[in-house]
């Protein structure tokens, strides 16, 4: 089965964090709890001030840590690459929270347990789009199938942690200005 | 009336007889020993003649033909000699067998006689049932190689429901999963040389490399298998040996295969990743990720060829999750001056620093691997010292000129 990847064309993403309530709403999550988050940047550069914004999730990783920290198996991967987490196993240790590179798996007050996005993987068996992708109202966020339409996109961006080692299945697209401004290196410096 | 060749060996396939069936008919034919081989010389049958019995037990001592070669080889009658340790060398004809892409060969050695006269005839003849025979035996294989591969996968992404289902399961393939395991994973170091980078090229020659490292580790009791361009291997250890004694065998076996992939395809060279020792098959698919861990930063921080242990990275697995930007300041402010000296004055500092600590501070072998003088090597470490105002002989200065370097490499890999 091929994997799939979460593609993010930033140059269409105007920060309306659909996607982070439709996500929120379907899965009736608590308080500060977001499986899902758009974060908003900005910098001032000699052409003017440039805003951006980043839907980030949880990257489903080729080598995802959060899986080798548990020492509950509470993670699992699915064929299709997708990272499942077994909440039932999970003691809410918290080291998958520290390991992951990209803040993907947040831990519950209420419950005293983690959780994290998990693809929508019921959705997508059933033929679906993930929540997220579907209330995404400019097309910005959107699922691709293996290698399927990748060509002109990038798996970094500065100032998100390297993806050599953990292999997120997360790609950028970038186009005009903006393309031109992100290649600069370490512009953005670290969000996350 | 003596049917055809060809009529013997649709007959022989209506029977069932398999790949043996026909190589026995060619060597009938032939009166000669017969050897069936995939595209890698790897021996599928034989049929020996009159008594006559081949010397190679697992594969022909040829090298290892790239995809490329296929065009070339496709619908020619090839004659060559086979060499052995021990006995004279053996002539061969052969016929090498595919349509769109080389599946295997067909071989005829001259050891019970001189050879006929029609053999090259024949062996176009007979090519292309064997090819329809080997194909029907691959696809065979596959369905099975299928089925392990997704028991296998279960265990390395952890999505079985208990230790004793895992264990059953395992029987059925004839695994004794109550063993612990060590857990390799194993991948094809680019840069070959090769005079061709076409992707699809590459993919065929990494197809052929895992082939032939899966089929070595199961011929020696391990569980192995192919996936995403790599290959995992699980070696069974005993309880008794402690964490060297570990090591000391996985490292005599890595050793082992590379003295046989260098005997099979010289232009090959691997990387391998080690994970921690677990004692539970349950535990594997830890081990995996670790292994996965181990390989990537053993190939970008030591280089190609390299066997690199999880537990042994250090430093190395924590810089990597420091963000670019304080790395890059880091490396910048002890190494910068030194990279400015160098491109100024066009001298070898850094790479001299970067040799003197691979040679773990020892001058004698420094000065040997980069041609130098020791005096010369004298006098740039000293020089190194002047620039960056650090002493080599004080341990703080000493680490974090070596963390620098690290840092540095890692960066510009990466790029």
């Amino acid at each position: 089965m091929r994997n799939r990847v979460f593609l993010l064309d930033i140059t269409r993403c105007i920060g309306c964090r659909s996607c982070e309530l439709a996500c929120k709403s379907e899965y009736h999550l608590a308080e500060g709890q977001s499986f899902r988050r758009v974060y908003e940047l900005e910098w001032l550069t000699p052409e003017g001030l440039v805003v951006l914004y980043l839907s980030l999730a949880c990257n489903h990783c080729e080598h995802p840590e959060c899986f080798r920290v548990c020492p509950h198996r509470t993670y699992r991967k699915r064929r299709d690459g997708v990272v499942i987490h077994e909440a039932g196993r999970c003691d809410g240790c918290g080291r998958c929270v520290q390991a992951c590179p990209y803040k993907a798996p947040q831990f519950d007050q209420e419950r005293g347990k983690v959780d994290k996005c998990h693809f929508c993987y019921a959705r997508l068996d059933a033929g679906l789009l993930p929540v997220c992708v579907e209330a995404c109202p400019t097309g910005a966020l959107n699922l691709r199938e293996g290698e399927e339409n990748l060509a002109d996109t990038v798996d970094k961006i500065p100032g998100l942690p390297d993806p050599i080692l953990t292999g997120p299945s997360l790609r950028f697209r970038l186009s005009g200005r903006l393309k031109h401004l992100l290649n600069r290196p370490n512009i953005l410096g670290s969000f996350l | 009336m003596k049917p055809k060749p060809v009529t013997r060996l649709l007959l022989s396939m209506a029977r069932e007889e398999g790949l043996t069936g026909l190589a026995k008919i060619v060597a009938e034919e032939c009166r000669n020993p017969v050897i069936i081989t995939d595209a890698t010389y790897r021996i599928l049958t034989g049929q020996p003649f009159l008594g006559v019995q081949y010397p190679w037990p697992e594969h022909l001592p040829l090298p290892v033909p790239l995809p490329s070669s296929w065009p070339e080889l496709k619908g020619r009658v090839l004659k060559g000699t086979l060499w052995h340790d021990e006995g004279s060398p053996v002539n061969y004809t052969a016929v090498a067998l595919g349509e769109e892409r080389l599946e295997g060969f067909l071989f005829v050695l001259e050891m019970a006689g001189p050879g006929n006269r029609d053999v090259d005839d024949l062996l176009t003849e007979v090519s292309l049932p064997v090819l329809i025979e080997l194909k029907k035996e691959k696809a065979l294989l596959n369905q099975e190689k299928k089925y392990k591969r997704e028991f296998l996968l279960e265990i390395l992404y952890n999505n079985f429901e208990d230790y004793e289902s895992l264990v059953d399961r395992g029987k059925m393939w004839g695994w004794n999963l109550t063993l612990p395991y060590a857990l390799l994973v194993l991948q094809l170091d680019e840069e070959q040389g090769l005079p061709t980078t076409s992707e699809i090229i590459l993919k065929e020659i990494n197809e052929k490399f895992n082939e032939i490292v899966v089929d070595y580790a199961e011929k020696r009791g391990a569980i192995a298998l192919d996936i995403k361009g790599q290959v995992v291997i699980l070696l069974p250890y005993t309880l008794k040996e402690d964490k060297h004694q570990r090591k000391k065998a996985l490292e005599d076996w890595v050793r082992e295969l590379r003295r046989y992939i260098l005997k099979r395809s010289p232009s090959f060279s691997f990387s391998a990743g080690v994970g921690e020792f677990y004692t539970r098959v349950t535990e594997l698919y830890k081990a995996y990720q670790e292994a996965k861990t181990a390989l990537k930063l053993g190939m970008l921080f030591k280089g190609r060829g390299t066997l690199t242990y999880f537990s042994e990275l250090g430093i190395i697995r924590l810089l990597y999750k420091l963000g670019e930007l304080e790395l890059r300041d880091f490396w910048q402010g002890i190494l910068g001056p030194l990279l400015d000296y160098d491109r100024e004055q066009g001298y070898e500092l850094l790479n001299t620093l970067k040799v003197y600590f691979q040679c773990n501070g020892d001058q004698q072998e420094t000065a040997r691997k980069l041609f130098i003088h020791p005096n010369t090597l004298k006098y740039r470490l000293k020089k190194i010292e002047e620039i960056t105002a650090l002493k080599l002989d004080n341990i703080e200065a000493l680490v974090n000129m070596y963390l620098a370097l690290q840092v540095m490499h890692l960066q510009r890999e990466n790029k």
